[in-house]
């Protein structure tokens, strides 16, 4: 063994001899921040790791990076009956897997079938396609799906990844999870868990083959060191560097940042029981705290006050409703009115891995106190606040978080958070505070799904409205995650950090 | 021979008698933390439904008693059961980073020794030297540093600013270099004032000062006398260290962002993955046990006093 | 008798005789402590010849012993040699590089150390140990030769099976074997020099003694000359040609052997010989030296011993000026200005009182009573802690102890004196018979019922400091057990005052800690502690085996006055016979979990019928050069273990008398028909060669 010789080769991503050097055949290596679970997009755990699989596996409908518009992949077109029972859907006839074999509707159907067996039950994909009792292969690009109840966003609510049939009855599920094959911009290569992905560029794609041919995820979970990676250059985009990393490189000729929403910090109230069972008493709250200078000083600056729930890239973000405005005096005044003029006591806990909540939490605490809200605060593990949520016993407030969909659908988090149905008050996370006026308002939207999305837009925005007014929650702002992207590199960061890099480049 | 051989019989049925009573009271505890269910489900939670399914995938909504049995049921049959959240088994998830944490240990130990040994020696051989005050104040202020602040520190001085190792990762010689030098910095200390306090306790003994008696030449008798009398509490000391090696990888694979056992376990911890929590402190108690039994071997090789008891 | 060559020492010159093998002047050896530098030998000179044995008696602190690690270059770390000449033959030891220096150890100079388990290497076989020694002298000898020559040895040194012992660990050897082992690596190279530092004092009386008789036969076979330095004056008596005494880091007399002990010429040599109790004859009074030697820290002007001198009187030239050390007769020197005078006895008690103590005058109502006690502890092995034998320590033995009176029990290591200690005050307990105090049976008691017998019912140990919690101040120490059992609170003070007042320490030592205390003065506390309960029974478990000659007589004396004054009844567990028969009133002897011999004190030390009790007695070097010489019944072997004893007598595997019935039948410990006391022995009886 030769070490000296070994290290020369560009898989240690050598800072000294490289750098920022715009060499058009280099390697892109993405530092991710979790690892993968397997190889089978469909078993995935979480969105970002269903980015860097959309790599390898094309899905059924894919979303524009700029737009974020949902946008035909595979399925080329899908049409509902009046009621939204039955399916029509035609399928593109130029897609090949990796192995050269042709992409059929008996490889949408395999994969259909596969999500809805017994194995995939409790799995979120599982969920999303329940409702489909039948499906029939009408041609090679051409099928049909029967469910059960009318399910208008069956097609636009989720990404399907299509996995080839005949490799996988051939192989058998222990063969696709060594050597996985998909009809995506990028092959796999070798997979080391913990380590890295490596992929290489498929050149015989339907959408063109990627200008960049190799491209390797590393797996870096520690922030600090994520941080350094990419300071020493071992990474050119690497996922949640730490803020004050952030801040330094801000100005850096090289080495870029950039931000996305992974998800919204509010403050969940217990409206089930005093003193938040009052609607002054939430409005209170809202008017007491600064949250203007909380992020001007604790948060650089980086992240965007949601006036509701809601942060503007998500849609039915309502652009009228102005956060509530930092009024102690209001707040005290409210409380009074609601039979608290002498302040109350409450119960604070902050969810660890929230972004900067262990300095966020304690900064809010004078201005509560200084509103009437005597609170004391714990710091909780996320396993234990979400085994707390289930049995419904929580503090009266909780820092906590709520991530964006890769849709950007905003009415979800209404639908599954604040309506009022059986459905929802058995989610975890659902029922604490609803209001029946969204069940009606969801049902409009859903009916209106397929014709007028606009129209779920506009109610949305009454949700929103709503919400404000009533003071649901505790509104806080979107939390951000910190990037490093090499400038070098042309690349759209989107707003749900979808990592493919299909249409990346290198600039020279 | 045939006596250490029966000590050795006696220690393997006591290792896997704490093994197995490490399993079950682990188990239990592990129930105790609470259930995984909620985690599986995501950041934004899921309905009961859906926690319904997952429970019954992973069996648990049988009985503790019941999922106890069936696990020791698999175990004895070498089936260390699968993880839940990534549904491979937790055999393989754990041998292929096996060796990757094995060498960082290993070689960590290696550096560990050789640089405290000789350093413990020579300031017990001249107490009150320059040599034993240096490597003193060396000793206190390696182990006032913490292993993580040392590790960033490492990282930004030789992967940022000199470019000499890469930061983090994991494939060539270079990378092994500075978390080596992290979880050897946390052996050293501990280990040198042993071998220094054992080296000058048996400087001191009467039969030291027999063999000089004898006319032995100074050399002979640190050689031969001292040196293997002084290395019956070094090796314990050492034997002792493999565990709090094991526990420093946890940390120092994440600042290095190294694919090893600790991080399985520590990422296993976050999720609520038992399954593999449990296999991974079971096998690293296991290798702290061996090592142990290892040690306990030398032991009767060094010191034949142990051999009758 | 005398040593052939005419011994000199001092400065002045030989006169014809032979050339020293060995000459030290004025060796002076400093060590560095905390404390600050203390001068621990302060001019040192002394000669040995070419066959001769000198004795080097002195308390601890003498120097007697740094004096020799001076001569070997074995000091500590911290000490130095900071003055004086070694020669050694013709080479001056001292202007030697170290390596040089050492060749010659091992080979002309070769030292047997005090404690041979701690001086062997315990992860070396006693072989490696030997041929060691052997091949670095002996350039040349081979690997196979020299193992040769190492069985050799240890055969020459009486150790049994010498092949296969030589690969055993010190550890298998027993604490004799372990020394003789020494002395074979001592012999290994023919040296012309042995130094011996206190090569007996770890050791049990008979095995001392078969030692003392090795060290001369390996004396005469190489013809080598020795030093042995020692505390015990019987050892010197009976080995040394020459004496030399040591006090406070100088040589207050050196001289041959018999005028030393017969007409001791400084006070100090005189003071020790009449402060060691003897085992020959009963001494109706233990002479006592007060106080304790000087601080090595200090050097006041004048007689170092003046402080403690009993014939100094308030002279002033012994508090001004250091005597020398001059010639007072044909080879005898003293370090005293009045070493010519006679010296006066020194003080002792009335003798009224010591009549009380020695004499038969005591009471007759029984305080404690043991039947068939029996203290037997299982030998477990493994994980599970399996019983695989049983160690009987104590197999069956029955005593009378009376109101004031001292039962003396005596014994070697092993024989369950101390296990019958500790079964008296219940520290273990019995397996088998009856412990009856008071009339009173308390065998069966429990915790609770216990405790009320306990404080009438003390124990005093051999180490006087660890048995005292450090952290405790002495009034505390002392008063703990009056708070333990419930003695009402205000008279606490009073009473541990009293208390310390007996044991001859101040009322204001209450407020100090044990660590402040000297060794004399630490078990002085714990008798002080023990007695505060006013126990009518007080166990004294070898109280004064850690203590110099002179402390011991201090405290040998305390203990009977406050038996005297409190009437209380002792049970004195020891090894030391003389100590033993100058205290108590009646003696037991016992060996391996039996008693063999008990009865009125002076019965059995004058007129020992049972073999084993002959051999101890005979064993014990007697500090009387006029004592003559005596028949030394040396027994062979070792003792047997507990945990298997030989059938019938348990002595007869080593008994000069030992029969086909000894094997078969147990002998009871019976009167004879002509005897005042009772033995166990088939063939009880008078040694055939007179004691005395």
């Amino acid at each position: 063994m030769l070490p000296l010789a070994a290290c020369g080769g560009s898989d240690s991503g050598d800072v000294s001899d490289d750098g920022a050097s715009s060499d058009i055949d280099r390697e892109l290596v993405v530092g991710i921040t979790e690892d993968l679970t397997g190889a089978n997009p469909l078993q995935r755990p979480s969105s970002l790791i269903f980015g860097v699989l959309s790599n390898v596996f094309d899905s059924h409908v894919g979303q524009d990076p700029e737009t974020q518009e949902m946008v035909p992949q595979i399925f080329t077109s899908w049409e509902p009956n009046a009621d939204a029972t039955e399916w029509t859907i035609q399928i593109r006839d130029d897609v090949t897997f990796h192995n050269g074999e042709e992409l059929t509707a008996d490889d949408v159907k395999f994969t259909l079938d596969f999500i809805l067996s017994p194995e995939m039950g409790g799995h979120e994909i599982n969920i999303f396609w329940n409702t489909v009792q039948e499906i029939e292969v009408v041609g090679d690009y051409e099928l049909v799906l029967r469910t059960a109840t009318s399910t208008p966003g069956l097609i636009e609510t989720s990404e399907l990844a299509i996995l080839p049939k005949d490799y996988i009855e051939e192989v058998g599920w222990d063969g696709f999870d060594e050597a996985p094959i998909g009809s995506g911009p990028y092959k796999w290569v070798e997979w080391r868990a913990g380590e890295h992905l490596v992929l290489e560029a498929n050149e015989d794609y339907w959408g063109g083959a990627p200008e960049i041919k190799d491209l390797r995820f590393r797996v870096i979970t520690d922030e600090a060191a994520m941080g350094a990676s990419y300071q020493a250059g071992e990474v050119h985009v690497a996922q949640n560097i730490p803020l004050e990393l952030y801040r330094s490189l801000e100005n850096d000729p090289e080495l870029g940042v950039g931000t996305s929403s992974s998800a919204r910090h509010y403050i969940l109230l217990d409206t089930t029981r005093p003193p938040f069972d009052d609607v002054r008493v939430r409005q209170a709250l809202n008017h007491a705290i600064d949250w203007d200078t909380i992020i001007e000083e604790l948060l650089a600056g980086l992240v965007e006050r949601t006036p509701a729930i809601l942060g503007s890239a998500e849609r039915g973000f309502n652009p009228d409703l102005e956060p509530y405005e930092y009024d102690p005096e209001r707040a005290r005044e409210l409380l009074g009115e609601a039979g608290y003029p002498d302040g109350v006591d409450v119960e604070y806990w902050a969810r660890k891995g929230v972004f900067q909540i262990e300095q966020v939490a304690p900064a809010i605490l004078p201005y509560l106190e200084e509103a009437g809200f005597r609170a004391t605060l714990s710091v909780k593990e996320r396993g234990d606040v979400e085994d707390l949520a289930e049995e419904r016993t929580l503090a009266q407030m909780v820092s906590t978080n709520w991530g964006i969909n890769q849709q950007l659908i905003g009415m979800e988090i209404y639908q599954t958070r604040f309506t009022c149905n059986e459905e929802t008050m058995s989610n975890t996370w659902g029922g604490w505070y609803c209001n029946p006026r969204y069940d009606e308002l969801a049902a409009e939207a859903i009916a209106q799904w397929i014709d007028d999305p606009e129209a779920v837009d506009a109610k949305t925005r009454e949700m929103e409205a709503i919400l404000q007014e009533d003071a649901g929650v505790g509104f806080a702002y979107m939390i951000p995650r910190l990037y490093g992207l090499v400038k070098s590199l042309d690349w759209i960061l989107t707003p749900t950090q979808n990592l493919n890099f299909a249409r990346a480049r290198w600039l020279s | 021979m045939g006596e250490i051989l029966g000590i050795v019989g006696r220690r393997v049925v006591a290792t896997v008698a704490t093994l197995f009573g490490l399993i079950i009271v682990l188990f239990h505890l592990l129930f105790l933390l609470g259930s995984p269910i909620n985690l599986m489900m995501g950041e934004d939670g899921g309905t009961q439904e859906q926690a319904d399914a997952i429970r019954e995938r992973l069996g648990l909504d049988q009985p503790i008693w019941q999922q106890f049995l069936t696990y020791m049921g698999n175990l004895l049959t070498g089936d260390l059961g699968e993880s839940w959240r990534y549904e491979r088994p937790v055999l393989d998830m754990i041998t292929e980073r096996l060796p990757a944490t094995l060498t960082l240990g290993l070689l960590a130990l290696l550096l560990g020794v050789l640089i405290a040994l000789p350093l413990g020696l020579l300031a017990a051989v001249k107490p009150g030297s320059w040599l034993d005050n240096l490597s003193r104040v060396g000793a206190v202020t390696a182990n006032s540093l913490p292993n993580f602040w040392l590790a960033i520190m490492l990282i930004i001085v030789f992967a940022v600013q000199l470019g000499w190792v890469p930061a983090t990762g994991r494939g060539t010689w270079q990378h092994l270099v500075l978390p080596v030098i992290v979880l050897a910095t946390g052996v050293v200390p501990m280990l040198m004032r042993i071998t220094r306090a054992a080296m000058l306790e048996v400087l001191n003994k009467d039969y030291v000062r027999t063999a000089r008696s004898k006319g032995l030449p100074e050399r002979t008798v640190l050689r031969r006398h001292a040196l293997r009398n002084a290395m019956i509490p070094v090796t314990t000391v050492i034997a002792l260290r493999v565990g709090d090696l094991v526990a420093g990888t946890v940390i120092v694979e994440a600042v290095f962002a190294y694919p090893g056992v600790g991080r399985v376990l520590a990422e296993a911890m976050a999720f609520r993955d038992y399954p593999v929590v449990l296999a991974t402190v079971t096998l690293t108690a296991a290798s702290v046990l061996l090592v142990t039994l290892i040690t306990d071997i030398i032991y009767t090789v060094l010191d034949p006093r142990v051999r009758i008891s | 008798m005398v040593a052939e060559p005419v011994s000199i020492t001092g400065r002045e010159k030989n006169r014809g005789g032979p050339e020293p093998v060995l000459s030290v002047r004025d060796l002076v050896t400093r060590f560095d402590t905390r404390y600050g530098r203390l001068t621990a030998v302060r001019g040192v000179s002394f000669d040995l010849y070419p066959g001769e044995t000198l004795g080097v008696v002195g308390e601890s602190g003498s120097g007697k012993s740094v004096t020799m690690m001076s001569v070997l270059g074995l000091l500590p770390p911290n000490g130095r040699v900071v003055g004086g000449q070694v020669r050694l033959g013709d080479r001056d030891l001292l202007s030697m590089r170290t390596n040089a220096r050492r060749s010659l150890q091992g080979k002309e100079i070769a030292t047997i150390f005090q404690d041979p388990m701690s001086s062997l290497n315990p992860v070396l076989s006693i072989g490696a140990q030997i041929v060691e020694s052997l091949r670095f002298h002996q350039q040349g000898l081979g690997r196979k030769a020299a193992r040769q020559r190492a069985a050799e040895l240890l055969r020459i040194v009486g150790v049994p099976n010498p092949e296969q012992r030589l690969d055993e660990y010190p550890h298998q050897y027993s604490g004799g074997m372990r020394q003789r082992a020494m002395i074979a690596m001592a012999l290994a190279n023919d040296p012309r020099i042995l130094i011996a530092d206190e090569p007996t004092t770890a050791l049990d009386v008979t095995t001392q003694a078969q030692i003392l008789g090795l060290l001369k036969d390996a004396k005469a076979r190489t013809g080598a000359a020795a030093i042995i330095v020692t505390h015990d004056l019987g050892v010197v008596a009976e080995t040394a040609d020459r004496v030399m005494v040591m006090y406070a880091g100088r040589v207050v007399e050196v001289g041959d052997v018999e005028q030393v002990f017969r007409h001791p010429r400084h006070p100090y040599t005189h003071a020790l010989l009449a402060s060691s109790p003897r085992v020959d004859e009963r001494m109706d009074k233990l002479a006592q030296i007060q106080g304790r030697p000087p601080d090595p820290l200090e050097t006041p002007p004048g007689c170092p011993f003046q402080p403690r001198c009993h014939q100094a009187g308030s002279r002033e030239i012994c508090r001004t000026e250091l005597p020398p050390l001059q010639q007072i007769e044909p080879a005898h020197w003293s370090a005293c200005h009045f070493a010519a005078e006679r010296f006066a006895d020194l003080a002792t008690r009335p003798a009224a009182e010591v009549q009380a103590a020695g004499g038969r005058a005591v009471a007759q109502d029984e305080v404690l009573r043991i039947e068939g006690l029996k203290v037997h502890f299982p030998i477990v092995r493994g994980v599970l802690r399996r019983p695989v034998g049983t160690i009987r320590a104590v197999d069956g033995i029955d005593l009378v102890l009376h109101r004031a009176e001292t039962l003396g029990i005596v014994g070697e290591s092993g024989c369950g004196k101390t296990t019958t200690g500790r079964a008296i005050v219940r520290l273990v307990d019995p397996t088998e018979g009856r412990v009856v105090f008071k009339g009173e049976d308390v065998t069966g008691y429990d915790r609770d019922r216990l405790r009320s017998v306990r404080r009438s019912l003390q124990i005093v140990f051999q180490d006087p400091y660890s048995s005292l919690d450090p952290r405790m101040k002495v009034g505390a120490l002392v008063g703990e057990a009056l708070r333990i059992h419930g003695a009402p609170r205000p008279s606490h003070r009073d009473r541990v005052r009293r208390v310390l007042d007996l044991v001859g320490l101040r009322a204001e030592d209450a407020d100090r800690y044990p660590h402040e205390f000297s060794g004399g003065q630490r078990q002085r506390i714990a008798v002080a502690r023990s007695i505060i309960l006013d126990p009518d029974v007080l166990v004294l478990d070898e109280p004064v085996s850690a203590l110099d000659v002179s402390v011991q007589a201090q405290t040998i004396n305390l203990l009977m006055d406050l038996q005297r004054e409190l009437n209380m009844a002792f049970v004195f567990v020891a090894h030391d016979l003389a100590v033993v028969r100058h205290i108590s009133h009646r003696v037991a002897v016992m060996y391996l979990g039996k008693v063999v011999e008990a009865g009125d004190n002076n019965a059995v030390y004058e007129n020992p019928l049972h073999p084993y009790t002959q051999a101890l007695l005979s064993a014990v070097p007697v500090a009387d050069v006029d004592a003559g010489e005596r028949p030394r019944i040396v027994l062979s072997g070792e003792v047997p273990s507990a945990a298997n004893p030989p059938s019938g007598c348990r002595f007869r595997t080593r008994c000069f008398k030992a029969q086909s019935i000894c094997a078969e039948q147990e002998p009871p410990l019976v009167y004879t028909p002509t005897s005042e006391h009772t033995v166990a022995c088939h063939f009880p009886g008078p040694h055939p060669i007179p004691m005395r």
